[in-house]
C-alpha cells in the first residue's frame, strides 16, 4: 500500500494515475476518518491558495502593518470576491431588472381573446415577445408560442412563469398545449407535479388554494412527474390524472376539470321596470358526477344529445299586468363551471325558447339533472331570442331583449312561464367540450336569472 | 419569484456559504475559469430553488449538494476536473466537506502570515503553485530540478503551513 500522504498529495497535484487513484478510493471506503483526513488535505489546499493570492495581491504597505500589529489580515482574495461579486451581479441583474435584454425572448404572445391582465413583468400587447418573467391573466384567453415551437394557451384565470423556449411553471389556472416534435419534452411545472410532453395536445389545471394539479390528455402522451417523489405516471389519449397534496391519482379515463366560479355585480334597472327571480330552475344531463347545484348548465356536444345539457327556468307573473308588458329582458349571470375547455370552444350562441301548453307544469325534484331525456318530454316551444358568448369569456351577464319575448308574455295564458335555455354551438373537438353555467336562483354570489319587465303606464 | 424578504434571507445565507462552496468546487475542478462558471451558476441554482431549501438542514450541506450536481455536470476533460471518484465517494467528500468547513474556517486568518514567515525558496514555489498556477514539472523548469522533487518540496511545505497555523490557533486559545 502506497503511503496515503502521497496519494493525498498526488491527488492534489493531479499526478495520480490509475492504479494510484483506484487504490485512494480503496482507503477512502474504508474508514470515515480517512475521508475526514482527504477531505480537510483538499480544504487546507484551497485555504493556501486563496491565502496566497491575497498575499500577493496586498500592497506591501498593508501587509507590512498586519505584520507590525501582530494581528493576521483577514483572508479576502481578490479573484475569490470578484467571482462572488460576478454571481451576486447575476443574481441581482436576475432579481432586480424587470426587462431583459431583446435577445433573451425565446416566446411570442401571439394572440389574446377578450383578455384582461393582471400586473406581471412581460408585456401583454399581440405580437409582443416574451423573456424570463410571469403572465397574469385575469381574463380571457392567451395564445403564446414558444420558440421551441410549442403553443400554450393560457385560459383566465392563470398565472404562469416562463422559465425558458422548453420550461414553464404554472400555478393557476389552465394551459392548454400542443406540442409538435420539436418541442419534445416541453414541461409544465406545477407546485405538486411537473408534466412533461411528448408530442401531444394536453390540458393542465392548476387549483390556487390547494396546488393540486389536474392533467387531461387530448391526444398522444404525457409524463405526470410528482413532485415530492420520483414516481411518475402516463397518460395517454382521453386519460386524465389529479395530483392533489400528497397523492398523485392513478390515470382515469375521463376527460374534464374544474374551476371555481366568480361574483359578478347584478345590473341596475330603472324604477320602472319590474324585476322577477325564478320561482324554479333546474337542468337536465345525463350526466352522473359533474353537477352543480348552484350553476344551471348548459351544453352542446358535438356527439349529439346524449349528454347535452340544458337549462330550464321558472316565472310566475301574478304581479304583473301582462297585457300592459312594454319591454322584457331575460339575464343571465354566466360563471366558469371548470368543465370543460374554454380554447376549444368557438363563439358560442345560445337561444332561449319560451314553452307552451302544460309543459310549463314541472317540477324541479321531476326536471332533475341526473333524469335525461326530462319528463318533459319534448314540449312546444317558441324561439325568443339568442345571444352570443365570445371565445375565451366564461363569465358575465348576457341578456335576451327582443320583442319575442315581450310578445311571448303578454300572449301566454297563465302567469306561469317557463323558459328553456340551449346552446346552439359545439365545441370544435370531442374531448373536453366547455361546459357552460349561469347562475341558478340558489347561487350564493351571483344574481339568479332574472326576467325585467317594464309596464306600459296607466 | 423570491420576495423582497427572502432575497435578502438568501444573500445572508450565501454570502455566509460561499467561502466553503467556492473551496469546494475550486477541489474538484481545476481550471479556475471552468471553477468560477461552476460556481456562478450554482449560486443561481440555489437561488432559484431557494424555496425548496429545507431549514432544518443547514445551508451549506444544500448548497453543497447542489453544487456537487453541477460539477458532475461537467465534461471532465474539457474542465480538467478532479472528479474521479464514484458518486458514493463524492457524495461522502460533499458531506464531509459540508461537515468540516465550519470548523476549520479559522485556519484561513492565519495562513497568511504563515505563507509570509516562509523561507524565499518555498515562498516562490508557493507563488508559482498556488498563484501562476504552475504543474510541478513547469515550477522545476523555472527553478531547476525535477517534478518529482518539487512534488516533494511542496509536500513538506504544505506540512510546515500546518504546523504554522496549529501554533497560531493555539497561541489564540482555540482548538485547532
Amino acid at each position: 500500500m502506497t503511503d496515503p500522504e502521497k496519494l493525498i498529495a498526488g491527488w492534489l497535484d493531479g499526478s495520480l494515475n490509475e492504479d494510484e487513484q483506484a487504490e485512494l478510493d480503496e482507503w477512502l471506503k474504508a474508514d470515515d476518518d480517512n475521508m475526514r483526513r482527504f477531505t480537510d488535505a483538499a480544504m487546507f489546499e484551497q485555504q493556501i491558495q486563496s491565502a496566497t493570492i491575497a498575499v500577493e495581491e496586498q500592497p506591501a504597505a498593508e501587509s507590512f502593518n498586519a505584520s507590525v500589529a501582530g494581528v493576521p489580515p483577514r483572508v479576502f482574495s481578490r479573484r475569490p470576491f470578484a467571482v462572488f461579486a460576478a454571481a451576486l451581479l447575476a443574481i441581482l441583474a436576475l432579481v432586480l431588472s424587470p426587462q431583459h435584454p431583446a435577445d433573451e425572448t425565446f416566446a411570442t404572445l401571439e394572440q389574446t381573446r377578450a383578455a384582461l391582465w393582471e400586473s406581471g413583468d412581460l408585456p401583454t400587447a399581440d405580437g409582443s415577445r416574451l423573456d424570463q418573467g410571469t403572465l397574469r391573466l385575469a381574463e380571457g384567453l392567451a395564445t403564446l408560442k414558444f420558440d421551441s415551437g410549442a403553443e400554450v394557451v393560457l385560459e383566465a384565470p392563470a398565472t404562469l412563469f416562463l422559465v425558458d423556449a422548453m420550461n414553464c411553471e404554472l400555478t393557476r389556472g389552465t394551459a392548454v398545449s400542443d406540442i409538435p416534435e420539436s418541442a419534445v419534452g416541453f414541461r409544465i411545472k406545477t407546485p405538486s407535479a411537473d408534466v412533461v410532453d411528448y408530442g401531444t395536445r394536453f390540458a393542465v389545471s392548476v387549483y390556487e388554494e390547494t396546488g393540486e394539479t389536474h392533467t387531461q390528455v387530448i391526444e398522444g402522451r404525457v409524463e405526470v412527474e410528482y413532485a415530492q417523489s420520483d414516481e411518475v405516471v402516463e397518460l395517454t389519449t382521453g386519460q386524465r390524472n389529479t395530483v392533489i397534496g400528497e397523492t398523485l391519482g392513478a390515470a382515469t379515463d375521463d376527460a374534464e376539470h374544474e374551476h371555481q366560479t366568480i361574483a359578478v355585480k347584478p345590473v341596475d334597472h330603472g324604477p320602472d321596470w319590474t324585476l322577477l327571480e325564478p320561482v324554479k330552475d333546474a337542468y337536465t344531463g345525463n350526466v352522473k358526477d359533474h353537477n352543480s347545484d348552484v350553476l344551471l348548465l348548459v351544453k352542446k356536444e358535438i356527439r349529439g344529445g346524449r349528454v347535452n345539457r340544458i337549462a330550464y327556468i321558472g316565472f310566475d307573473l301574478k304581479d304583473i299586468n301582462q297585457q300592459r308588458i312594454e319591454e322584457a329582458e331575460l339575464l343571465l349571470y354566466f360563471a366558469p363551471t371548470g368543465w370543460g375547455l374554454a380554447s376549444h370552444m368557438p363563439d358560442a350562441t345560445f337561444s332561449v325558447y319560451g314553452m307552451i301548453g302544460d309543459a310549463t307544469d314541472w317540477d324541479e325534484s321531476i326536471l332533475h339533472k341526473d333524469r335525461f331525456p326530462a319528463a318533459l318530454g319534448t314540449p312546444e316551444v317558441v324561439h325568443l331570442g339568442s345571444f352570443t358568448i365570445p371565445q375565451g369569456v366564461q363569465k358575465g351577464r348576457f341578456r335576451v331583449r327582443t320583442e319575442a319575448l315581450s310578445e311571448f308574455l303578454r300572449k301566454h295564458p297563465t302567469s306561469e312561464i317557463s323558459l328553456k335555455v340551449v346552446r346552439d354551438t359545439v365545441a370544435r373537438d370531442n374531448g373536453g367540450t366547455l361546459v357552460h353555467g349561469f347562475a341558478s336562483r340558489r347561487h350564493p354570489v351571483l344574481p339568479p336569472p332574472t326576467l325585467a319587465i317594464r309596464q306600459q303606464a296607466r | 419569484m423570491l420576495n423582497e424578504q427572502e432575497q435578502l434571507r438568501f444573500m445572508r445565507l450565501w454570502t455566509a456559504a460561499q467561502p466553503a462552496v467556492s473551496g469546494y468546487v475550486r477541489a474538484l475542478v481545476r481550471n479556475r475559469a471552468v471553477a468560477d462558471e461552476v460556481l456562478q451558476e450554482t449560486s443561481l441554482v440555489l437561488f432559484r430553488r431557494f424555496d425548496e431549501y429545507d431549514e432544518q438542514r443547514p445551508f451549506v450541506a444544500w448548497a453543497l449538494g447542489i453544487a456537487r450536481f453541477q460539477v458532475l455536470s461537467l465534461n471532465r476533460d474539457a474542465a480538467r476536473s478532479r472528479v474521479a471518484f464514484d458518486t458514493d465517494l463524492l457524495a461522502r467528500f460533499t458531506e464531509t466537506w459540508g461537515e468540516l468547513s465550519p470548523r476549520v474556517s479559522d485556519r484561513s486568518l492565519f495562513l497568511q502570515d504563515c505563507i509570509q514567515r516562509l523561507a524565499a525558496r518555498a515562498r516562490q514555489m508557493v507563488r508559482l503553485r498556488y498563484y501562476d498556477e504552475l504543474t510541478a514539472e513547469e515550477i522545476a523548469r523555472q527553478i531547476g530540478g525535477t517534478g518529482a522533487a518539487v512534488r516533494v518540496a511542496l509536500q513538506r511545505i504544505r506540512q510546515q503551513l500546518r504546523e504554522c497555523v496549529k501554533r497560531q490557533l493555539r497561541a489564540e486559545g482555540e482548538t485547532p
